[in-house]
């Protein structure tokens, strides 16, 4: 039989029914969901911190220079140590800001991703939620994220707060059109929005390739879509460095800072692996149909 | 019963929303404060606020002597230093009639032209950065360094070296000069290929330049802009061609026009001014004549009563000095006529009905330095 | 056109206006009243074309408070000084040229700020380098100020 994916689906119910056999079903719910919990934000910090120091070495070697290279061998512990420097600054608190949206919005931003995260399917039987409407809970759930950041441009009291968010906003609700229709494309093709039945209908060929001319077409529209989602140059107008200085978060110090740097890596992390999982196989080794053949 | 306030009410669209690109500012490149006034993102008015590094440098040079003044001009336009310092060493020597000896000229001519290159380095530098290009700041101050070793070599310092004395150098030049001068015009005209792949021909660099921030001709002359902004407007103001001194008239160089008047001229100008820059260098590395490197001076430098002005091309614009000298040794009045001046006059007319992120390029393609605005 | 003709023909549009020999470009001293007309007429005709002023100064000799305007033209390329004097101290004021020659705006706000010289019609009149409460101007030749100048 064909090997295609590995197969978690034991092991999640084997802790599942662990569980439920020695804890009352109310009890047993709690845990779970606290490790789950666990486990998503452990997860989170750690592609977050590593996406963070690629950037910066890939950046740096591109521009003739070297990037971070003292803390720890070759600064792979930079990004920690950054961590660290931000949890400990003090929280300057904006007189005139409006004090519950200001303190709400990081929160917001970061609540939109995690709910993102939690519904992609890492490995079979892997994946927090399955709901059978998954790719339309993701951009959903991926909007509320705008919301984070008009909230912290017009909290922070300050003009260039509010021209940053306001552009921000502009630009996401523009490109979420073309996120969505592309990835209708593929909802099409597999019949399904689940994506648990996504990834299993790619066993014998990713989409890109059972899809020709249309999925390709709809896979580079998605590349272009997201990136502006994510506010990464050439769209990152909204923070845009050298016009506005720091756009909607010119305002935080500390940890919400840190939220927003945070949410930002982890977006990219989570429009790339939707990309993955809807059109490039998630995992499945076979590409061109091989599977077909050792079925035999 | 309730009362009904009747407050007045404001017409939205007539308010205006004033944003301060402050004197902090990651793109205003020195200390000047644009009170810009918005509706929306399009830019309904400007105005700059100048005089945050105002040093009375006028003041200060009626008590100090002409070479003591050197000092002074360096720091005006400190990307351009050595052309300041020029002007000033024409005008003693005009108005005292010294003919300084021809390796002066040569030498000060290829001083005058790779201080241009870098200037021009840095402002492409510091352009790319502004429309977003990281990358661009790195690959232009790494070039830019080669010409400052050289600087440093011969003259000791980096950046304000106050070189150029009434009557010819401080010192001599090193006698490595030549050939790292040779050396680094073959490396730069490799390099400077790869700025128009990485900036030039990027799309996304032209659609934010071309067509943005429209200077005519007519205005150009009217606002006094010179120099490279002039020059992209179709304006010929370059006052090597039209009253040279030195060895401009002595060598061969176009002067480049472009006639569109938007920032993207502006831009191509500068990078093809280089290339001529390293023109006209070429045509003098190999010929310096020996000689002296000062002529016979007096001690005391006292200018004979009158009024003088020499104009030279600072790499901004045309810098202009003005003395009326009661003939002590120090000018009764100095007058620097600066060319970021008057390029900034024009910012407010050029900028009017576009977004604030062409502001940001159009700043960039102006180029001013506020030290030479504030004197 | 040379010299010479140039010379005669401003003699013959001003007749007051005052030669000034030996000096590196042709100079007069031209009354103050008259001098917005004869910058038009100098911007306007087609034979001077007089439409780049490239420096705008005022100089303070003691007597008298002074404009010195250099002008050129970009298409015959001869040059021109024209000087005004007032001998007013107290509230100095002559017509600005800002509006034949743009530049002139910033120019004649920096001989405001740092001579007290005052432009008639200028659109914005107001300090351009010094704070607006600042008093005194400091080119002058009789501006004392204990706290900031240092007297070597």
């Amino acid at each position: 039989m064909t090997f295609s994916i590995y197969d978690f689906t034991s092991f999640t119910q084997s802790v599942d029914k662990f569980l439920y056999e020695n804890l009352t079903p109310f009890w047993a719910l709690i845990v779970e969901m606290t490790i789950i919990g666990l486990v998503v934000l452990v997860f989170y910090a750690l592609v977050g911190l590593f996406l963070v120091y690629a950037e910066r070495k890939v950046c740096a070697f591109m521009q003739n220079r070297v990037g971070p290279n003292r803390v720890g061998p070759y600064g792979i512990v930079q990004t920690i140590a950054d961590l660290f420097k931000l949890l400990m600054k003090e929280l300057i608190y904006i007189k005139n800001a409006d004090k519950l949206l200001f303190n709400i919005a990081p929160f917001i931003v970061i609540i939109a991703s995690f709910m993102a995260i939690s519904a992609i399917p890492f490995a079979k039987g892997l994946h927090a939620i399955d709901f059978d409407i998954g790719i339309l809970y993701v951009i959903a759930v991926s909007s509320l994220g705008v919301v984070g950041v008009l909230l912290a441009g017009w909290s922070s009291n300050n003009k260039y707060s509010l021209i940053g968010a306001m552009r921000s906003g502009a630009q996401i609700v523009s490109y979420e059109l073309s996120v969505g229709l592309s990835l209708l494309t593929i909802i099409i093709l597999a019949g399904t929005m689940q994506f648990s039945a996504i990834v299993a209908g790619q066993e014998n060929g990713w989409f890109i390739f059972k899809g020709h001319i249309p999925a390709l077409i709809a896979f580079i529209i998605f590349l272009i879509a997201s990136t502006a989602e994510t506010n990464r140059g050439p769209f990152d107008l909204a923070e845009a460095e050298s016009e506005l200085t720091a756009g909607y978060h010119t305002e935080y110090s500390g940890i919400k800072f840190a939220f927003f740097f945070l949410a930002e890596y982890m977006n990219m992390f989570i429009v790339a692996s939707i990309a993955a999982t809807v059109f490039l196989g998630d995992g499945c080794r076979s590409m061109s149909g091989a599977g077909k053949d050792s079925t035999m | 019963m309730k009362e009904v306030i009747n407050l007045p009410v404001k017409n939205i669209e007539e308010e205006e929303y004033h944003i301060n690109m402050g004197p902090q500012h990651p793109s205003t490149h020195g200390v000047l404060r644009l009170v810009v006034s918005l509706q929306g993102e399009i830019v309904k008015n400007l105005k700059p606020h100048c005089g945050y590094i105002h040093r009375g440098i006028e003041k200060m040079c009626e008590k100090n002597t002409y070479p003591q003044i050197i000092h002074l001009t360096d720091r005006l336009d400190y990307l351009s230093a050595h052309i300041n310092n020029h002007a000033v060493c024409l005008l003693v020597e005009k108005a005292l009639e010294i003919e300084v000896p021809e390796r002066i000229k040569y030498i000060r001519t290829i001083i005058d032209e790779l201080n241009r290159i870098a200037s021009h380095q840095l402002w492409w530098c510091s352009f790319g950065m502004d429309l977003g290009g990281l990358t661009c700041f790195f690959y232009g101050l790494r070039d830019r360094e080669h010409i400052l070793d050289i600087f440093e070599e011969s003259f000791g310092s980096r950046l304000l070296h106050s070189y150029y004395t009434p009557g010819g150098l401080i010192q001599d030049v090193h006698p490595n000069f030549q050939k790292r001068v040779k050396d680094f015009i073959k490396y730069f005209r490799k390099k400077i290929k790869d700025y128009d792949d990485i900036l030039t021909g990027n799309i996304i660099m032209q659609e934010r330049t071309k067509g943005i921030g429209l200077l005519t001709k007519e205005d150009a002359i009217s606002y006094g802009v010179t120099g490279p902004s002039g020059r992209g407007s179709g304006f010929s103001c370059d006052v090597r061609k039209h009253h040279p001194y030195s060895m401009y008239s002595n060598v061969e160089f176009n002067e480049i026009l472009f006639h569109e008047g938007d920032t993207f001229a502006r831009y191509m100008v500068r990078m093809h001014e280089m290339r001529e820059s390293m023109k006209i260098i070429e045509q003098l590395i190999d010929n310096i004549p020996a000689g002296d490197y000062t002529a016979k001076m007096k001690a005391v430098l006292k200018l004979p009563v009158g009024e003088y002005f020499q104009r030279v091309e600072a790499a901004r614009g045309e810098f202009g000095v003005y003395v009326v000298s009661d003939g002590n040794k120090t000018p009764y009045r100095m007058k620097f006529r600066s060319p970021n001046f008057s390029n900034l006059s024009a910012l407010d007319h050029i900028s009017r009905e576009g977004k604030i992120a062409d502001l940001v390029a159009i700043g960039g393609s102006l180029d001013y330095v506020i030290p030479d605005i504030d004197r | 056109m040379d010299n010479t003709t140039l010379k005669e023909k401003v003699l013959s549009l001003v007749p007051g206006a005052e030669f000034l020999e030996n000096k590196q470009y042709i100079t007069f001293i031209i009354p103050v009243e008259k001098m917005h007309d004869l910058a038009r007429n100098l911007k306007n005709e087609p034979e001077f074309n007089f439409d780049y002023l490239f420096c705008l100064s005022g100089v303070d000799m003691v007597k008298y408070l002074e404009i010195v305007y250099h002008l050129e033209s970009t298409t015959h390329r001869h040059e021109l000084v024209l000087k005004v004097r007032t001998a007013d101290r107290e509230n100095p004021a002559v017509d600005t040229v800002c509006d034949i020659w743009k530049t002139a705006d910033f120019h004649e706000r920096e001989v405001y700020d740092l001579l007290g010289i005052k432009f008639n019609h200028h659109p914005d009149m107001r300090r351009i380098f010094l704070d607006d409460d600042w008093k005194g101007h400091p080119l002058r030749k009789d501006y004392i100020d204990e706290v900031n100048i240092v007297e070597l």
